[in-house]
């Protein structure tokens, strides 16, 4: 390790005086040397592309454009042949002279030819294998909307399950846990902000909208500096921006939801909104069956389910140095019972009365982001970000009752309230010195204010002489702040050799506590052919916020709460080892192994099953750590009529807490040894596309015993007893091995305003009964008695039990694209 | 129905309370009659519904256990206590295939007690009492000394063989009991005619040591049973009740920590009430132990006689204690994680314990008194 640290500050380093050497040595060149920068963006739409490949053919100098479109390349002086490509896009070649810095903005065309877009863009194609990042993958939006997915509903994060180093949580859940690591240490960022629940419907579907989308990345190792605050991942989901050349919408019809998506300019080529939103309808669709059963009942209930989304954002073009971007997202669930009931009786007095009792579970997130874009020169772009990101749960009782004629009230109610919220403020610069050295460097603060949790009581209990009672327990009001500083330098050590070192210096500060973490991270990128390349990294991660959460489930209930003087900040180091190459029949083939070593984790006392409160939380959990190793191998096909990819993990994930398990080491519960997936699509024609995933995965860890002993009779001795299961350790059983296929069909037509779509798929199509969980049940057994000819003999007999909650699913949708 | 309550604890969380702005017209005479909606409740039986849901929509299969075989084991339990003689329970794991099981007293175990590493006495077997030939068999064979009790500052190792089986044994010694008095006690009106016996035990934890306690308070009570304002009828019986007022101490924090926090509910409760210093190290503490609806008479000849003790335990007692407790308060919930129970037997199971206490009384009323008549109640 400190090898590794050594090595990056030694190239680090010596970077400085290298760019100082070339621009000695080429002083005279220099002076002829010119700068094209530019934005890249899609021409039917005018919205910005990331990642986007510019290459200089005479000089093979390239680059890619940042998160919002930017490019900046210097050149020599002269002819250029300027290539500009991007995944499903036709390239753009441009032949200009070049005599000053310049300005060239370039508008890619949806490729219409599958064929064409092959041919024309092999360099597009290697602009992955020789970056200096490994360990990431872009999520192709467009594709994974191909895929069959349960109930029809395409989920961003299901889509990451499929891949590589990912391991899903419970079935048909949205969890992932990224080598080894535990839920909370997975970073969402939607447009750059934090997204502390990702959850809708009890976890089953994720908080964002494929709709809204535009983008997706998932970082598992080899984290560049300026990502940082979680030990496991990154996942970082770009909004659309919206249309600026024409107005389009999208309506969707689903099982669990319906979505509308509206986009287009509000002034043509300058400012664009883009607004979508979804909402489930089972709460609505219950309440023809919900009036049937109240019917006849003398007291009438009303419960149901629902969420609802909303993803906004605006943006406006000052000019081509200046562009503002305002984004917003609202989500919320919601799961409410009502019940009333209003007695025949009447008191002595005529007095009738009604009682109502109320019961409402709710949690969301609010998050916005304000983002100036502004290109200070060619070479120096700069982006400033001000962030809010709120999360909250509640929890509401009331019951009352209600003398009719009087209107006279006694109210009892309670409020339980927890959350989190930020307000942030981040500034980060890209700067290109030349085509082989750009630095990117940045700083910013956010205030976190945590409410573990929050209990309103208010009893009036109507009756005259008694005072009643308005009161708040746990006001237990957390605020912290936390400062992160970070650079990191990506230059070409020489033709073959390429690194970006950088580091991250992360401040916390709370409740007169400081934590500082220093983050050095190094990724090493060596070209050993034009088409292989390995590749090395180092990453040190620290994260300043611990997530209560059972190991069972995901529950809103899960509560984010802030480092303290007992539970330190968990920090990883993790090194990775890589290769990537190209082999015929346009596959990109991905190798990787990883150590990951984890500290400072926390987990629940043995015997916890549910969410924390809050206050006192301290005294519920465990301190340890983990560490994980593996392998993963993925092998992609992004052109042509199939699409898609093939991933496979070897993983190791081990978990070590003093005071769990007996201090001994245990497997973490989604420690598998072997996950594979095949996720394809393929488009027969414009009609008609189909997708395929097939997913396999060892068995996850469980908790089982197989003998039993008397227990619990030390302070009385009688024959009473109760069993106690011995378990031999904890996560020590593996369940069966996890498979299904999914199979789906896309039917589209051209209609007169739009191309309406049908998509029909089958989760789980041969029906493989996937164990949710195991469990020891019995089975009564009557048999005749060896000993007792002619008698009978009657026990119980114990079975090992697999609940299996999704068999083979179909669904239908419906959309139609204007 | 009746008028749901929320006990406030005052504890080191901030409370804010203030009066009811008395702007509803009150209904007179009558008591709101609101249902009571326990949180837990519905916050599990939302979650229970949505998996009940989801596994009634799918299917449950009875499947291969493809675990290792698992060997049967001794289990041992044995509790030394100061000046009682010493006495250990013999019994067997077996595997849940081994059906249908049934227990067996094992009386030709060979039950050794060792002090310091030398042979103190081979334990005999007590057979049970006869009982109805009906009743079922008990599991735990008894063997006990008829000489020996353990003493302070001695290692005593249980070893138990018994045939077919490894040799299994613990090690324990008895710790030492630390002093605990009542430091005060009072009664107050918590509403609605309700009054609360309030007692405080103080202590002071021995420092640099690390120590776990165990708090128990035995009691008997007497209650004579009239209506309010009616006189003493020498007629009436006094009723005579033996209970334990452990559960008093429920409301002190360090015996359950998460009381204010855990508002759902969610966290196994210390039926044991067990506890250590990790929050009071070498401090002296004042245990606050609440008794709801105690309001002895004593013109009644009504009467309490309690002993609030202080156990001092073994750390091996304590994590046993503790994990057999929230074993069997998460056992078959599927949310739970699966509690294995403590346990400090080598190649076997159960636990071998001690502990010592001190303890402190508290008298109410005169108890007997001539001419009262009592009867005790069955519990």
């Amino acid at each position: 390790m400190r090898i590794l640290l050594t090595l990056a500050f030694t190239a680090l380093a010596l970077s400085l005086p290298l760019e100082a050497q070339r621009s000695t040595a080429g002083s005279s060149a220099a002076a002829a040397r010119v700068t094209v920068s530019g934005f890249v963006t899609d021409a039917g739409s005018g919205e910005r592309m990331i990642d986007a490949t510019v290459y200089e053919r005479a000089s093979f100098a390239g680059t890619t454009t940042n998160s919002y479109g930017f490019y900046s390349l210097p050149l020599p002086a002269g002819k250029a042949e300027l290539i500009v490509s991007y995944l499903g896009y036709s390239p753009d070649t441009l032949v200009v002279q070049l005599s000053r810095d310049t300005v060239i903005n370039f508008s890619l065309v949806m490729s219409s030819s599958e064929i064409a877009a092959v041919t024309v863009t092999a360099s597009g194609r290697r602009a992955k294998i020789e970056s200096t990042q490994m360990s990431m993958i872009d999520v192709p939006v467009e594709k994974f909307l191909k895929l069959p997915v349960i109930f029809g509903e395409a989920d961003v994060l299901k889509v990451i399950q499929l891949l590589p180093g990912v391991q899903s949580g419970t079935e048909g859940s949205t969890g992932i846990y990224v080598r080894g690591g535990g839920p909370d240490q997975n970073l969402f960022l939607l447009d750059g902000v934090p997204v502390y629940n990702a959850n809708h419907l009890f976890g089953f579907m994720s908080v964002f909208n494929p709709d809204a989308v535009k983008s997706v990345q998932l970082y598992k190792g080899g984290f560049p500096a300026r990502f940082g605050e979680r030990l496991s991942s990154v996942i970082d989901i770009r909004m659309k921006e919206g249309n600026e050349k024409e107005f389009h919408g999208n309506v969707a019809v689903g099982v669990i939801s319906s979505k509308l998506s509206l986009e287009g300019p509000i002034i043509k080529d300058k400012t664009s909104f883009v607004i979508s939103g979804r909402r489930t309808y089972y709460d609505v669709l219950a309440q023809p069956f919900i009036m049937k059963f109240n019917k006849n009942q003398d007291d009438k209930t009303n419960a149901g389910y629902y969420f609802y989304d909303l993803n906004a954002k605006i943006n406006h073009k000052f000019s081509e140095k200046n562009r503002l971007y305002l984004s917003s997202y609202l989500g919320r669930d919601r799961a409410y019972m009502r019940n009333t009931y209003r007695p025949d009786f009447q008191g002595e007095s005529g007095e009738r009365f009604e009682y109502k009792d109320g019961f409402g579970l709710g949690w969301g997130n609010f998050i916005t982001a304000l983002r100036w874009n502004y290109l200070i020169s060619n070479k120096l772009f700069s982006n400033t970000t001000l962030t809010y990101s709120k999360y909250d749960f509640d929890v509401t009782i009331e019951s009352s009752v209600e003398e009719l004629n009087s209107k006279a009230k006694g109210v009892d109610y309670f409020k339980y309230f927890s959350g989190i919220e930020d307000v942030g403020a981040k500034i980060d610069f890209d700067y290109y010195l030349s085509p082989k050295h750009s630095v990117k460097f940045g700083a910013g603060y956010t205030f976190h204010h945590f409410k573990p949790g929050v209990t309103t009581f208010r009893f009036d209990s109507g009756i005259i002489g008694d005072t009643g009672l308005d009161t708040v327990v746990g006001d237990m009001k957390v605020r912290a702040s936390e400062f992160i500083m970070y650079a990191e330098d990506n230059i070409d050590l020489t033709p073959k050799l390429k690194m970006n070192a950088g580091v991250r210096l992360s401040l916390f500060n709370v409740q007169d506590t400081s934590y500082f973490v220093f983050q050095p991270r190094l990724s090493l990128r060596y070209m050993a052919t034009d088409d292989l390349s390995f590749k090395l990294s180092y990453s040190k991660m620290g994260q300043f916020v611990h997530l209560l959460t059972t190991s069972a489930i995901s529950l809103p209930t899960d509560l984010w709460l802030p480092v303290t003087r007992r539970y330190e900040p968990p920090v990883s180091h993790q090194v990775a080892l890589g290769s990537g190459f190209l082999i015929p029949g346009d596959l990109e083939v991905t190798v990787e192994a990883f150590y990951k070593t984890m500290d400072n984790l926390i987990e629940y006392k043995e015997g916890a099953f549910f969410g924390g409160t809050g206050a006192g939380w301290e005294s519920k959990v465990e301190k340890g750590r983990g560490w994980a190793y593996g392998s993963e191998l993925m092998v992609e096909k992004s052109y042509g009529k199939l699409t898609g990819w093939i991933g496979y993990t070897l993983s190791w994930t081990q978990r070590k807490f003093e005071n769990l398990n007996y201090g001994n080491t245990f497997p973490a519960k989604y420690d598998r040894r072997h996950d594979v997936s095949l996720a394809l699509t393929y488009k027969f024609n414009d009609r008609v596309d189909a997708g395929l995933v097939w997913v396999y995965g060892t068995g996850n860890a469980a908790t089982l015993g197989a003998s039993q002993y008397p227990g619990g009779n030390l302070f009385a001795y009688d024959s009473r007893y109760d069993m106690i299961t011995d378990f031999p350790g904890r996560n020590n059983y593996r369940l069966p091995s996890y498979h299904r296929l999914d199979l789906g069909v896309n039917l589209h037509k051209q209609k007169k305003h739009g191309v309406r779509t049908w998509s029909f798929s089958v989760y789980n199509a041969y029906n493989r009964l996937n164990p949710f969980f195991v469990y020891w049940g019995e089975r009564w057994v009557e048999e005749p008695d060896p000993d007792n000819p002619g008698g009978m003999i009657y026990y119980s007999k114990p079975e090992l039990r697999k609940v299996t909650v999704f068999p083979i699913i179909p669904s239908v949708s419906y959309s139609f694209k204007f | 129905m009746k008028i749901p309550r929320i006990i406030v604890h005052p504890t080191a969380m901030k409370i804010t309370t203030k009066i009811v702005d008395r702007t509803t017209p009150k209904i007179p005479g009558k008591i709101a009659s609101l249902t009571t909606m326990k949180i837990t409740t519905k916050i599990v039986s939302l979650t229970v519904v949505v998996l009940a849901v989801m596994i009634h929509a799918g299917c449950e299969r009875v499947i291969d256990y493809r675990g290792p075989e698992t060997e049967p084991k001794a289990v041992i339990y044995a509790l030394l206590e100061p000046d009682r003689l010493i006495s250990v329970t013999v019994s067997e794991s077996h595997s849940v295939f081994q059906v249908p099981w049934q227990p067996r007293q094992i009386n030709d175990a060979t039950v050794r007690v060792y002090r310091d590493g030398d042979l103190l006495e081979t334990l005999a077997y007590k057979s049970p009492e006869p009982a109805d030939e009906n009743a079922p068999v008990s599991p735990y064979s008894l063997y006990s000394s008829v000489t020996n009790k353990p003493e302070f500052g001695h290692t005593y190792r249980i070893e138990v063989l018994i045939p077919g089986y490894p040799a299994a044994y613990g090690e324990t010694e008895l710790p030492d009991p630390v002093d605990v008095e009542v430091a005060d006690t009072s009664s107050s009106d918590i509403g609605y005619g309700n009054r609360q016996l309030n007692v405080k035990l103080r202590f002071r934890d021995p420092a640099d040591e690390e120590n776990y306690y165990r708090f128990t308070a035995p009691a008997t009570m007497g209650n004579y049973y009239a209506f309010p304002g009616e006189p003493y009828d020498p007629g009436q019986k006094v009723y005579i009740r033996i209970d334990d007022l452990s559960y008093g101490a429920l409301s002190d924090p360090i015996i359950s920590p998460m009381q204010d926090d855990d508002i759902f509910g969610i966290y196994p409760q210390n039926e044991y009430y067990v506890f250590t210093d990790e929050l009071i190290p070498g401090k002296e503490y004042t245990l606050n132990l609440k008794y709801t609806g105690f309001n002895f008479n004593t013109e009644h000849y009504e009467f309490l006689r309690a002993s609030f003790r202080l156990n001092s335990i073994t750390r091996d007692l304590y994590l046993y204690l503790q994990s057999y407790s929230v074993y069997g308060q998460t056992e078959g919930n599927p949310l739970a994680e699966p509690v294995p129970v403590y346990t400090n037997i080598i190649n076997g199971l159960g636990i071998v314990g001690a502990l010592s206490f001190s303890q402190d009384s508290l008298k109410i009323g005169d108890y007997p008194v001539e001419g009262v008549q009592y009867e005790m109640q069955p519990y």
